[in-house]
């Protein structure tokens, strides 16, 4: 199909022009910052939801950056308290009119530390004006206090209001209530009729506040959502009198960053056809190739290194090349694992020694003692292990049938489990989210199974299929007249000799599983039902993160699954090559 | 109680017409061989008798069940792949096992016939092997033993013996039969080889296209082929045939020879109206031979012709002769001293040439 090179041009064109015409074209008539949005609004709306959750996070930080402008003041204060600060105050800003004027030098982090202290003290100055000299040290502890408190609420706020989106049976109680509260009034036929028409508005704007819910609760499009982010943490800032300067530049960030992503989605649209016709390309060429013996014969890496006329120029270069390779994967795994053997929490170090000198198993001792990585790991392996098993039985069973029978939609059934693959996994986020909360599987293990199955499960059916077709049919046509009926010639015929197949996949399955986060992050949020990689980044503080817990225990999340790679090695190798053997 | 019973059976795949109104009687115990070119359907006809292929049009029976729609393991049969086809996860024992265990044989039973199996094959010291650690002959054996521990009603078997070397098929060729005397079964055999359909079969169904173009016991088949096709197939080595024009002193005339007739073809051009028409002769190398060796020769019952090659086999001497072009097989005395690039003068035994329309290439003798 794919002769000459002009062809795969072609193709290769075809496949940006349709990635952008679908990412642009397609418009849907919902309005997005008052203009319309295509189809990649979509995703945006998915990212929100992850934005939302992790909104009350941000906000925290510009607390978290009022806190620090709290702890500087006290500082300066701390500093200057057996002094007049007015007196200081005057002869700072002196310093800095002088400054100004060109009359001393400054460097620039002196100017910064100036600049600080004119503003601490201006604070401070007005405390005192407030307060008096002895208030100052209590009122400051209770703003921090109070910053700290807001940060909460405002994250339990973003949570209830996640969970209570879709959750309207606080309203229908109320609406019972009401309902029975306006029957007794009537019954009572001493109605006021004032009193009747109140309530019967309340019914009717709880009424319609149950509708308003239900539709956002099965409306997947995020904006809303983001729209409503807005308004709780507009009220909550208002009601508690809160002055945060960094909210709104974030909230642009937020819209800039969707408007960005809208890009490259538009790009990821337009690279996944592209792949998908280059894998169909390949595919034919791999036919064509075969159908006319046009391939030459390949060296196995096993039987020889090199030929025997290679120059040394050529293999010293592959071995750089290799060489290099080999650096950009393992530094970072070293350098997480000298981390882990610091004693104290230190990231960067100066040193190169991968085992520091004051090496320490402290940290991979408080991982597991302080923390729930035991739990974590549990989790991980029940929920990994659970999606390998059944991903592989569907495939199996869906791969086979892809395989031997002829039914309509197969071939186009083979595209379709391909496409859904080409689809960025944020995307499917919002979706996944709703589907589980309704469900009630939220915060709950098996949830985690559904989105993690159906994503193993496409790419095991291309491999599996791939593989049970060069098992001859002669061998289940031999078991069929031997006694066999189908199923049971798929259990004892088929399955033993695709043995090399299913460990790959049950392999690709598991770890998939296994280092999954994204997904995680948003159906649990209880420690005791985190998977590793969603404890991983819980270990990550909100204030402080300890590098050296953190990355043993990142080291020890990457154990088993190096292990499982390794007893099955085997396997992958004989599984890749496997196509080419026969009997 | 076990013959297999095919009528108007067609098999198409989509255009392809593998198996065209196949009407043929396999009687029980039978040794019956379908021979044919390669691609004529053979295969796809035995597999249709498995259960394998979804039957098109006609019927099967086996007894005198009608099987069109009954399940392979339903059927009563066995069959030995081409390719043996041998389970290569399971070792030799349990590959033959395996369909009694299916049955639900019990233990000592299926020990039992395995090894009976076994010994009749002599692969009694393979049994723990996996196919794969086993020789082309052995696992040959292999697939024929998986398929008589069922003893079955019917055996299928699909070129059989064409991955193995010449000496270990001609030594295969006769325990096959010895087994089909001894097991008391139907065998339907699929060859593309006639020496093994000569050799083997007490019927021969042979086919070319699809279609059946003779069926009958092997010596029938081969002095009284129905057509050109079946003549020239069986038979090694093949039949000479020579065009000729019927004089109408009723005499065989070609370029440069002029054969007598017999009475009996004398007979058949009359009653046919041949005389100055074209027809095609078939004579078979061994009703060929050196002149010399032939005392009392009549007049125009020789030919003479320049000798291409010779191949002395020892017992004879196949020579080959360029007749207008043709070039025509004689197996001669084996004292014989005609040489290549000399001139031979072969007697032909008169009685026994074929004469075949030109157009149709059916037989008129
Ligand atoms: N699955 C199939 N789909 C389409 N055509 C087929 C199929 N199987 C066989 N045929 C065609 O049917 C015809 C008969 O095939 P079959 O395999 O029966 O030949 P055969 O006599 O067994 O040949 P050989 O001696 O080479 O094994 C052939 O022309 C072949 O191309
Ligand atoms: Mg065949």
């Amino acid at each position: 199909m794919f002769k000459n090179k002009k062809s795969w041009i072609g193709i290769i064109l075809f496949g940006i022009i349709i990635g952008l015409i679908l990412g642009m074209v397609y418009r849907p008539d919902l309005k997005y910052t008052g203009k319309p949005v295509p189809i990649v609004y979509y995703f945006e709306g998915s990212v929100n939801t992850g934005r939302t959750i992790n909104y009350a996070l941000e906000i925290g930080d510009s607390f978290r950056r009022k806190s620090k402008e709290l702890s500087s003041i006290s500082e300066t204060y701390n500093k200057y308290s057996t002094e007049n600060f007015e007196d200081i105050l005057k002869e700072k800003e002196f310093q800095k009119v002088q400054y100004d004027k060109g009359v001393i030098k400054l460097n620039k982090i002196e100017l910064i530390q100036l600049e600080a202290e004119i503003s601490d003290l201006e604070a401070i100055q007005s405390y005192i004006s407030e307060y008096g000299e002895t208030g100052i040290t209590l009122k400051m502890e209770e703003d921090y206090e109070t910053v700290i408190q807001l940060e909460k609420y405002i994250f339990d706020e973003m949570h209830g209001y996640i969970d209570k989106r879709v959750d309207v049976s606080d309203l229908r109680t109320q609406l019972e209530n009401q309902g029975k509260e306006l029957t007794a009034l009537l019954e009572a036929e001493e109605a006021d009729s004032e009193q009747v028409a109140a309530l019967e508005q309340d019914i009717k704007s709880i009424k319609a506040e149950i509708v308003d819910r239900e539709i956002k609760g099965t409306d997947v499009k995020g904006y809303k959502l983001l729209i409503k982010r807005e308004e709780i943490v507009d009220s909550i800032i208002s009601e508690n009198n809160i002055q945060i300067d960094t909210y709104a530049s974030l909230n642009d960030f937020i819209f800039k960053e969707a408007r960005v992503s809208r890009f490259y989605i538009i790009l990821y649209m337009g690279a996944g056809i592209l792949g998908l016709l280059i894998l169909i390309g390949i595919q034919r060429l791999i036919v064509y190739k075969v159908k006319t013996q046009r391939f030459r014969r390949v060296r196995v890496w096993k039987n020889n290194y090199f030929e025997r006329d290679d120059s040394l120029a050529f293999i010293g270069i592959t071995y750089f090349i290799l060489l290099l390779f080999c650096i950009a994967t393992l530094y970072p795994l070293l350098n997480v694992f000298s981390i882990s053997l610091r004693p104290a929490n230190n990231l960067f170090s100066t040193s190169f020694r991968i085992i520091p000198k004051d090496w320490t198993f402290a940290n991979y001792k408080e991982a597991f003692v302080s923390n729930d990585l035991l739990i974590w790991i549990k989790n991980s392996f029940i929920v990994a292990s659970a999606t390998s098993v059944i991903g592989v039985i569907f495939s199996a069973s869906a791969a086979y049938a892809f395989s031997r029978f002829k039914f309509y939609g197969r071939k186009p059934g083979m595209i379709v489990v391909l496409i859904t693959q080409m689809f960025p996994a944020p995307m499917l986020l919002l979706p996944t989210y709703v589907i589980l909360y309704k469900m009630g599987l939220k915060d709950r293990l098996t949830g985690l199974l559904f989105p993690y199955v159906a994503t193993a499960v496409p790419f095991c059916i291309w491999l599996l299929k791939g593989y049970f077709d060069t098992i001859p049919r002669s061998l289940e046509e031999s078991a069929y007249i031997d006694g066999c009926s189908l199923f049971n010639t798929f259990i004892k015929i088929v399955l033993p000799l695709a043995k090399p197949a299913l460990a790959i996949a049950a392999l690709f399955s598991f770890m998939a599983a296994w280092s999954e986060f994204i997904i995680a992050r948003i159906i649990v949020s209880q420690s005791d039902k985190m998977t590793l990689p969603v404890g991983l980044v819980y270990l990550q503080g909100e204030f402080l993160t300890k590098w050296g817990v953190y990355s043993a225990a990142a080291l020890i999340t990457c154990i088993p699954v190096v292990l499982l790679f390794i007893a099955l090695s085997r396997f992958l190798v004989g599984g890749l090559t496997l196509g080419g053997l026969k009997e | 109680m076990a013959k297999v019973v095919v009528k108007n059976l067609t098999k198409k795949f989509d255009d392809v017409v593998a198996v065209n109104n196949m009407n043929s009687i396999v009687e029980d115990r039978e040794f019956a061989v379908l021979v044919g070119p390669s691609g004529c359907g053979k295969t796809t006809m035995l597999r249709m008798i498995a259960g394998l292929e979804e039957v098109t049009e006609g019927e099967i029976y086996i007894g005198d069940r009608l099987i069109n729609n009954v399940a392979p393991k339903d059927r009563d049969i066995a069959m030995v792949f081409q390719n043996y086809a041998l389970y290569p996860h399971f070792n030799v024992y349990d590959n033959m096992a395996f369909g009694l265990r299916l049955r639900k044989t019990p233990k000592p039973e299926i020990d039992k016939m395995v090894h009976e199996a076994a010994k009749i094959l002599k692969i009694e010291d393979l049994l723990k092997r996996k196919p794969k650690q086993l020789s082309g002959g052995q696992r040959q054996r292999v697939a024929l033993g998986r398929a008589i521990v069922r003893n079955p009603k019917v055996f299928l078997m699909d070129e059989p013996l064409s991955n193995l070397d010449a000496k270990l098929r001609v030594q295969m060729r006769t325990e096959i039969v010895k087994l089909h005397e001894r097991l008391n079964a139907t065998i339907i055999y699929v060859t593309h080889d006639q020496t093994e359909a000569m050799t083997m079969a007490d019927k021969i169904i042979i086919m070319k296209n699809g279609i059946v173009q003779q069926t009958g016991k092997p010596q029938e088949v081969y002095d009284y082929p129905n057509n050109m096709f079946v003549a020239g197939f069986i038979g090694s080595p093949a039949m000479n045939f020579l065009y000729a024009t019927i004089t109408d002193r009723m005499t065989l005339k070609g370029g440069i020879f002029e054969l007598n007739t017999t009475d009996k073809v004398r007979k058949i051009i009359k009653d046919n109206n041949l005389i100055g028409k074209e027809i095609v002769i078939g004579i078979r190398p061994e009703d060929l031979e050196d002149s010399y060796f032939v005392q009392n020769i009549p007049a125009n019952n020789t030919i003479t012709a320049n000798v291409e090659v010779t191949e002395p086999m020892g017992s004879e001497i196949y020579v080959y002769v360029d007749i207008e072009g043709v070039l025509v097989t004689a197996r001669v005395n084996p004292r014989s001293i005609l040489r290549s690039g000399g001139k031979a003068t072969l007697y032909v035994d008169i009685n026994k040439i074929h004469v075949f329309d030109k157009n149709t290439e059916k037989v008129y003798i």
